[in-house]
């Protein structure tokens, strides 16, 4: 290739590069006078090449710059002071149409055939002017959210340092940005999770096990005057120049934890009355019942209704009686759950023998056995057992154990009474072959006033209160009355006491 | 003929024996009742078509079916629906002798009861239902329109 063909070689290189880059390349004489343009200043400005070509580039530029340019290329080539030489200089433009826009300028200066000239090289920044405003009102918007809002936003580093604090951050924790900034969020919680922080941030950064972050969690945090308060908490992850942080939001909940509270106590208090309401009710229905018997028993013979020598008048006379029984059971069970209610009821516990004692039970609540046609055996006991108990109270238990076997339990059948150890316990049984707990009915047991449901009431009469009254009694010697039944073959009930240190035989006498 | 206006049968389901027996001399004995006395809801519920009372007289707490389902089923028959329902009952607060009204009880009479007086009350119970429902008839017919007037 010949040296003119490198020339021009060049020459269309140069130019193709011009014609398609996308910043407009303008350049003019000393005289401020346009020579080229590329038609990427086509573009920008919205004029035609021709409409260009030897005009004052001035016409590129809005007033009052307009009129100051000449003025500065002036001052330039007389002064050699560089108004408006270099790059990177924001200004402002100006289309074929009269509008506005914004345009970053780099001004080189050259020699050409000995002619000083200037080379412009525009780019039209409207959107990136834009996209700058935008995020500086996001910027501005974003911080005004963080200086407002009544949650508290505390970032920190990987190593769980402070990086910035939000102003209600600072009025929850009752410090000051310069107070915080830098320092280990740590000293924000009370031990021991100040201590468990690092770990746990550490641990989160080797295994990515998310012991911290997530939301709503409740943690305890320390005020700068060194009192604690319970906070919600919400932490998450992101990374900023590569650099992994946490934000955590963080809530005072005081206030509402404190509201909880308040309506938790006042349910309860609700709760509490309704069962005293419902028990009162039922104590009022269970009264009136065997009243009722009573009451009118004795009307129709006051009353003159029947004749007072007549069978009916006997019959009517034994109704009352056995009702008047019947109230007054209740009215000593319902004593009794009143006392164990109100935590009244004494004690009087003593060292006894089990052995003796179950012999008693047997021999004193033979009434019930004969009644019902059924025999009380015990089955077995060791002689060395010892318990320590109110034995009035245990023998209340072991009645009603007994009238319970022995009313549900099928005519001429047998009630084994047994004592035994079982681990550190002694084990106190009574089991009967009857007619068993209705499964439905097995968790209502203990119930107060509650009596499983059977058309056959030949002999119910009892209270509905005497198991509540039981378990209430062998928990009150820190034992547990328990039961296993099965429907149509019977039922065992039994108790389990602390057994006597030291039960052994000729432990104490009797 | 009996009279249809005066009261004569009626049935009482209960589950204690020994009120059973003295609610038994008071309806029959003392105020003349013709009186079918039951001890569940099964029992008076088959003897209902039978002995078709005209007033039903029920406890409320019973084993099994208690006194409001029975009023519900006795409700849900149609030969039945309209004959008064009174409970008899132990459960003597406000609260609830208002709630087991609103179950479409005509009255509650509560526990214990005057068994000298318990007819009376049961009559005048009675009166006052006949004579809404006299009322009530009447009413509707005049609204109806006769065609006369």
């Amino acid at each position: 290739m010949s040296s003119k063909d490198a020339v021009n070689d060049l020459l269309s290189r140069t130019k193709a590069i011009v014609d398609t880059i996308v910043d407009g390349v303008i350049t003019i004489s000393d005289h401020g006078l346009i020579e080229t343009v590329n038609p990427a200043a086509e573009n920008i400005f919205v004029y035609k090449k021709e409409e260009l070509i030897g005009k004052n580039v001035s016409m590129l530029m809005p007033a009052p710059y307009q009129h100051e340019h000449d003025g500065y290329l002036r001052n330039y080539l007389n002064t050699g002071n560089k108004k408006i030489i270099g790059i990177g200089r924001e200004v402002t433009g100006r289309r074929s149409d009269g509008s506005t826009f914004p345009l970053e300028l780099a001004i080189s200066e050259m020699e050409v055939n000995g002619q000083r000239m200037f080379t412009g090289i525009v780019r039209d920044i409207s959107q990136r002017k834009d996209t700058e405003e935008k995020l500086r009102e996001l910027l501005a918007r974003t911080k005004a959210i963080l200086d407002t809002i009544v949650d508290g936003v505390i970032t920190i580093s990987d190593r769980g340092l402070i990086e910035t604090v939000n102003p209600a951050a600072e009025k929850i924790f009752g410090y000051r940005l310069d107070e915080l900034s830098g320092k280990n969020v740590s000293m924000l919680m009370p031990n021991p999770y100040r201590a468990e922080h690092d770990q746990y941030l550490n641990n989160y950064l080797s295994t990515g096990e998310k012991q911290i972050i997530g939301i709503g969690r409740e943690v305890t945090g320390l005020r700068k005057n060194g009192s604690t308060f319970p906070l919600e908490l919400a932490i998450s992850e992101m990374e900023v120049n590569g650099q992994r942080m946490f934000t955590g939001i963080v809530r005072d909940i005081s206030e509402r934890k404190e509201t909880e509270d308040q309506l938790r106590s006042a349910m309860r208090r609700v709760h509490e009355q309704q069962i005293k309401d419902e028990f009162i009710a039922t104590v009022s229905h269970e009264l009136r019942t065997p009243l009722t018997s009573i009451k009118a028993s004795l009307e129709l013979i006051i009353g003159g209704a029947i004749d007072k020598k007549s069978s009916q008048a006997d019959m009517l006379i034994n109704i009352a009686h056995k009702n008047s029984d019947r109230l007054l059971l209740l009215i000593n069970d319902i004593l009794d759950i009143s006392k164990i209610e109100s935590e009244k009821m004494q004690f009087n516990r003593q060292d006894i023998r089990v052995k003796p004692f179950l012999e008693t039970a047997i021999f004193d609540n033979q009434a019930y056995a004969e009644k019902h046609q059924v025999k009380f055996i015990l089955k077995q006991c060791p002689d060395s057992l010892y318990i320590n108990v109110d034995p009035d109270r245990l023998m209340q238990v072991m009645s009603n154990l007994m009238s319970n076997a022995a009313k549900f339990s099928n005519q001429n059948s047998v009630v084994e009474i047994s004592a035994y150890k079982v681990d550190n316990s002694v084990r106190i049984a009574v089991s009967d072959k009857g007619r068993g707990i209705p499964n439905d009915f097995q968790n209502r047991v203990f119930d107060k006033f509650t009596q499983a449901d059977t058309s056959d009431k030949r002999e119910m009469n009892g209270t509905g209160l005497g198991l509540h009254i039981s378990k209430a009694i062998v928990e009150q010697h820190n034992g547990a009355l328990s039961f296993i039944s099965t429907p149509d073959k019977g039922s065992e009930f039994y108790i389990d006491l602390s057994i006597l240190e030291g039960s052994h035989k000729g432990h104490h006498s009797e | 003929m009996s009279d249809i206006t005066q009261l004569e049968r009626l049935m009482y389901i209960e589950d204690e024996p020994d009120i059973r027996l003295v609610a038994e001399i008071a309806l029959t004995q003392v105020a003349g009742f013709n009186v079918k006395i039951c001890k569940d809801g099964n029992e008076g519920l088959e003897a209902i078509n039978d002995f078709k009372p005209q007033l039903v007289l029920l406890d409320v707490m019973m084993p099994g079916m208690d006194g409001p389902q029975i009023l519900t089923k006795i409700k849900a028959l149609d030969k039945f629906k309209h004959i008064p329902i009174v409970f008899i009952t132990a459960k003597a607060q406000t609260e609830e002798i208002t709630k087991l009204k609103k179950l479409g009880a005509e009255s509650v009479i509560t526990k214990p009861f005057n068994p000298m007086t318990l007819g009376d009350d049961i009559r005048t119970i009675w009166r006052n239902h006949y004579v809404y429902e006299a009322m009530k008839y009447a009413t509707n017919r005049k609204q109806a329109g006769t065609g006369w007037s």
